[in-house]
């Protein structure tokens, strides 16, 4: 079991953040300055047009990459600073993933695939069948959890890839463009499931996306233009 | 789970994976029919030197064979010097390992047919215990000689089938052989030929001829011999019991010693080292071959799965973990390559020994030989092992490329 | 006397005189020609031992007796004219072999085979002894005298003629003979062969005879310089001039060989009883 996050203690939190990369002799500045807090339980959408620096963003708070400038904390402790090895163990432990193009491995049934996760932590076989099947029920899946991803639907694959991201109850579920392979109506129930599950658990989830309907229905959003945050509002229903 | 994955994950491309098993497989195969072949010319070959005459263990006084280095040629040009070979004898027959034990006489001189005379290097034998131990002569006419001693006025002998050519002598036909005795003068005693037989290899037919132990003495005027012959029940068991016998007989003087058929057989040394530095060769490039086959077939799988790798790094799977992935899919492509090729090997092993295909005779030899292969059962087990590691080794260059991968471009790759 | 006639004289006196060295040395030769010594009709019994065989211990000229020693062999000479010898083999276990000369070929006989091989003509007899060397070569009919010179041993002056032979099949090319010339018998001679190589030393240590028969060299010991001088001692143990039956050099009748074991074997067992 992962340990919760601490109350009080925001659970993403940048300072200052930048990113730049080298593109040839051009210095690229995906990011400049962040500064923002995430709470637990919080519900946020990072909003904004393709290169706004959404992704760069994610990748940095979810502990995928490392500030060029500034720092980035998980639950009050710097990760930009922190070592491989304990960046590695934060997203296996505490934190779940969710990709645009579900990323399954497709070689794996749906069971398999959540199961994964649970593997990477050390849970033992027979503990392990249990919450996989648990975190399939979730999100309505248990009856497919020997299908493989190539006989799932673009919507079914999504449920897989968030019940794989929740089956080692993390603290924060980080989501990059989760329905931008999906139809609306998917992309709805998908959407639905999201704050479902962050109702009921209390998990954080990190939302990056330019799909207006998540906008929409976000109780946060921290809009971002060329690197930088244009606004951070409380909307919706909190 | 990785186990299972890497498994699974080995026919994703299936035309690719099969493509690598056949390269493996024939590659096993390879490998298999080559030991194979060699391992049936080697126990051929050991089999030929030992029930040709060497035995499987030589007891001989230990000034006897010091000269050429080769035992055949010295001990021919000494005089018997084993007094007192009876009790010796009687000891190592007494072993429950030994099948028999053969007094020999070498001896070497001149044989005569009218005005035709032709060096020659004689084995004198003791015909039962010889082929007690296996010891068979491989006769082209007439008959062996018999069991019993011939005496005064009977003595026989067996010639080389060049040497009786050049002789111009058949069977029934009477010789004369000459040799300087054991006192260091002359002896000449008549011979009827029994019969013609051929050593297996040419120059040794032009030289040898065979008689009785009796035959032997009476012409070196002499009672005693140049060696005991061991025959053994099992080949295995031959350096044990050598030690066992020198142990026995430390106490005889003039010391004794006691040799293997290998230490007696330097041509079998050379061939065996010629053949173990082909198969070495040949080894070396069927490796390659499935190491750079396997190598792009590796390289080619990882590379296809960049971002599948890059989303389970993100995950939180470690880097060590994926290279352990990509090490056990190796693994199981030597497993399935090997065993396909182990079996496909043992169909044409058994085909190969069932049609009884005829080779050339070797160089040297007069006789044509059986291709037969002999594989044994952990054959196969080295041969998958040996492709696993190959594999394994074939997995460096793409576990490289994963230890570099930068999460965030792997998850962005297409 | 003129100057001329004198210097003629002189040089025919000289050339008297050398010409009569020569013929005193080539007289000394034939009466020292150790081929010479030996009757054309003879029985001679020697005994031979080699060097370093058990019980010779003496390298000196060892005491013999008519019983065998252990390591020493014993054979019998029959001679009949210059081209018929028979060597007959008397050690226990040589029994019933012979080798027998007729003329250039040399045959050996063995109880175990019914026809006679044929050998080479040096074939030894035992150890570094042919049957020339046990004979003597006739070196005064088959070498001439390529030179001489005087020399002097503790027993006195020696002539040492070197000697050529005369024919190409001789098998050995050279001689160097040493003769004591108050006694005319040969010291030694050093056989020589035809690649310069030095082959065989004879050294005659004492003669027997004379007085009370022909003499005989009666104790000689024999080099093989082409085996590190492997040593071969010889002795005459009996020596009689005698005729020799034909039928002992009949290669293909053994009856006369058989009759004469037969002999020998009742003489010993008469000696034995008495």
């Amino acid at each position: 079991m992962t340990a919760r996050a601490t109350a009080g203690v925001p659970v993403f939190e940048a300072r200052g953040a930048s990113k730049t990369y080298q593109q040839g002799a051009i210095t690229v500045s995906a990011v400049s300055d962040i500064s923002l807090s995430i709470a637990a339980g919080d519900f946020v959408v990072l909003a904004g047009p393709s290169g706004s620096g959404k992704s760069t963003l994610l990748n940095l708070l979810g502990g995928l990459d490392r500030p060029s400038q500034g720092s980035v904390s998980f639950a009050g402790a710097d990760i930009g600073a922190s070592s491989e090895a304990d960046r590695v163990a934060l997203r296996r432990d505490r934190l779940g993933f969710i990709f645009q193009a579900f990323n399954l491995v497709p070689v794996l049934s749906a069971f398999e695939n959540v199961e994964y996760a649970l593997w990477l932590t050390g849970q033992p076989r027979a503990e392990r069948k249990a919450r996989v099947m648990k975190a399939l029920d979730d999100v309505g899946l248990s009856h497919r959890a020997s299908h493989r991803p190539d006989h799932l639907s673009g919507g079914e694959r999504q449920r897989v890839a968030l019940a794989r991201a929740l089956v080692h109850d993390p603290v924060a579920i980080v989501a990059d463009e989760p329905t931008a392979s999906l139809d609306s109506h998917t992309a709805a129930d998908v959407l639905m499931l999201f704050r479902t599950l962050n109702e009921a658990r209390g998990t954080t989830f990190l939302v990056a996306t330019h799909d207006p309907s998540i906008v929409a229905v976000a109780p946060r959003v921290i809009r971002l233009v060329d690197g930088r945050v244009a606004s951070d509002t409380r909307v919706g229903p909190s | 789970m990785l186990a299972a994955l890497a498994l699974r994950n080995l026919f994703r491309n299936r035309r690719r994976t099969m493509l690598s098993m056949v390269v493996i497989g024939v590659g096993v195969v390879s490998l298999l029919l080559t030991l194979g072949f060699i391992r049936y010319s080697f126990d051929g070959l050991s089999d030929a030197i030992i029930r040709g005459g060497l035995a499987h263990l030589e007891v001989a006084p230990a000034s006897v064979g010091d000269g050429t280095g080769n035992p055949i040629i010295d001990r021919a040009g000494s005089p018997p010097a084993f007094h007192g070979w009876q009790a010796v004898r009687d000891r190592i027959e007494s072993r429950a390992d030994v099948q028999a034990t053969s007094a020999a006489v070498q001896l070497a001189g001149v044989l005569l047919n009218g005005d035709r005379s032709m060096a020659f290097m004689g084995a004198a034998v003791e015909p039962a215990r010889q082929r007690s131990m296996g010891i068979a002569v491989k006769l082209r006419a007439g008959e062996a000689l018999p069991d019993d001693a011939p005496v005064a006025g009977d003595d026989r002998v067996l010639l080389g089938v060049d040497l009786a050519r050049a002789l111009h002598v058949e069977v029934g036909d009477s010789i004369v052989a000459m040799v300087g005795t054991a006192a260091g003068t002359l002896n000449a005693v008549d011979l009827t030929v029994a019969g013609i037989f051929t050593t297996g290899l040419q120059e040794l037919d032009a030289r040898m001829a065979q008689m009785h132990l009796a035959t032997a003495q009476r012409l070196m005027g002499t009672d005693d011999v140049t060696s005991l012959l061991v025959g053994l029940k099992d080949r295995a068991a031959t350096e044990t019991v050598a030690r066992a016998i020198r142990e026995d007989v430390a106490t005889i003087t003039p010391a004794l010693t006691v040799a293997d058929w290998e230490s007696r057989a330097p041509f079998y040394r050379q061939v065996r080292g010629l053949y173990i530095g082909i198969f070495v060769f040949l080894g070396t490039i069927i490796g390659l071959l499935v190491c750079l086959s396997a190598s792009n077939t590796f390289q080619m799988s990882v590379l296809e799965r960049v971002r599948e790798f890059g989303t389970l790094l993100a995950m939180g799977t470690d880097r060590g973990q994926l290279a352990r992935l990509v090490v056990l899919e190796a693994v199981w492509l030597g497993v399935i390559g090997g065993a396909i090729g182990s079996i496909l090997a043992a169909i044409i092993a058994f085909t190969i020994n069932s049609i009884g295909i005829q080779m050339p005779p070797p160089p040297a030899a007069v006789d044509p030989l059986t291709l037969l292969v002999l594989i044994k059962p952990t054959d196969f087990l080295y041969a998958i092992v040996f492709m696993v590691v190959l594999l394994a080794i074939a997995t460096v260059p793409p576990i490289l490329k994963i230890l570099r991968l930068q999460v965030v471009e792997a998850l962005s790759h297409v | 006397m003129s100057s001329r006639r004198v210097l003629t004289i002189g040089l025919a006196v000289a050339l008297a005189g050398v010409g009569l060295a020569a013929q005193n040395m080539d007289a000394l030769l034939r009466r020292s020609d150790v081929g010479g010594f030996v009757p054309v009709a003879c029985r001679i019994r020697l005994s031979m031992q080699q060097e370093g065989v058990a019980g010779s211990t003496d390298r000196k000229a060892p005491a013999m007796s008519e019983v065998e020693l252990p390591g020493v062999s014993a054979v019998e000479l029959w001679r009949s004219g210059a081209n018929r010898t028979l060597v007959r083999f008397l050690d226990p276990k040589e029994r019933g072999k012979y080798l027998l000369r007729l003329g250039a070929d040399l045959w050996f006989i063995a109880p175990g085979a019914k026809n006679p091989v044929k050998l080479s003509p040096t074939h030894r007899v035992y150890g570094a002894a042919t049957i020339d060397v046990l004979l003597g070569m006739h070196l005064a009919d088959n070498y001439r005298i390529a030179g001489t010179s005087s020399g002097s041993t503790p027993a006195g002056a020696v002539v040492v003629f070197d000697l050529q032979a005369k024919a190409e099949q001789q098998q050995f090319a050279s001689v160097r003979y040493t003769v004591q010339t108050s006694t005319e018998r040969p010291v030694s001679a050093l056989y020589r062969l035809h690649s310069g190589r030095d082959a065989t030393l004879i050294e005659f240590f004492e003669w027997a005879g004379g007085a009370r028969g022909p003499s005989h060299a009666k104790r000689i010991l024999v080099r093989d310089l082409l085996r590190k001088g492997a040593v071969t001692r010889i002795e005459t143990v009996e020596f009689e001039e005698r005729a020799v039956p034909d039928g002992l050099f009949d290669l293909k009748d053994p009856s006369a060989r058989k009759a004469l074991e037969k002999t020998v074997q009742s003489q010993s067992l008469l000696k034995q009883n008495h």
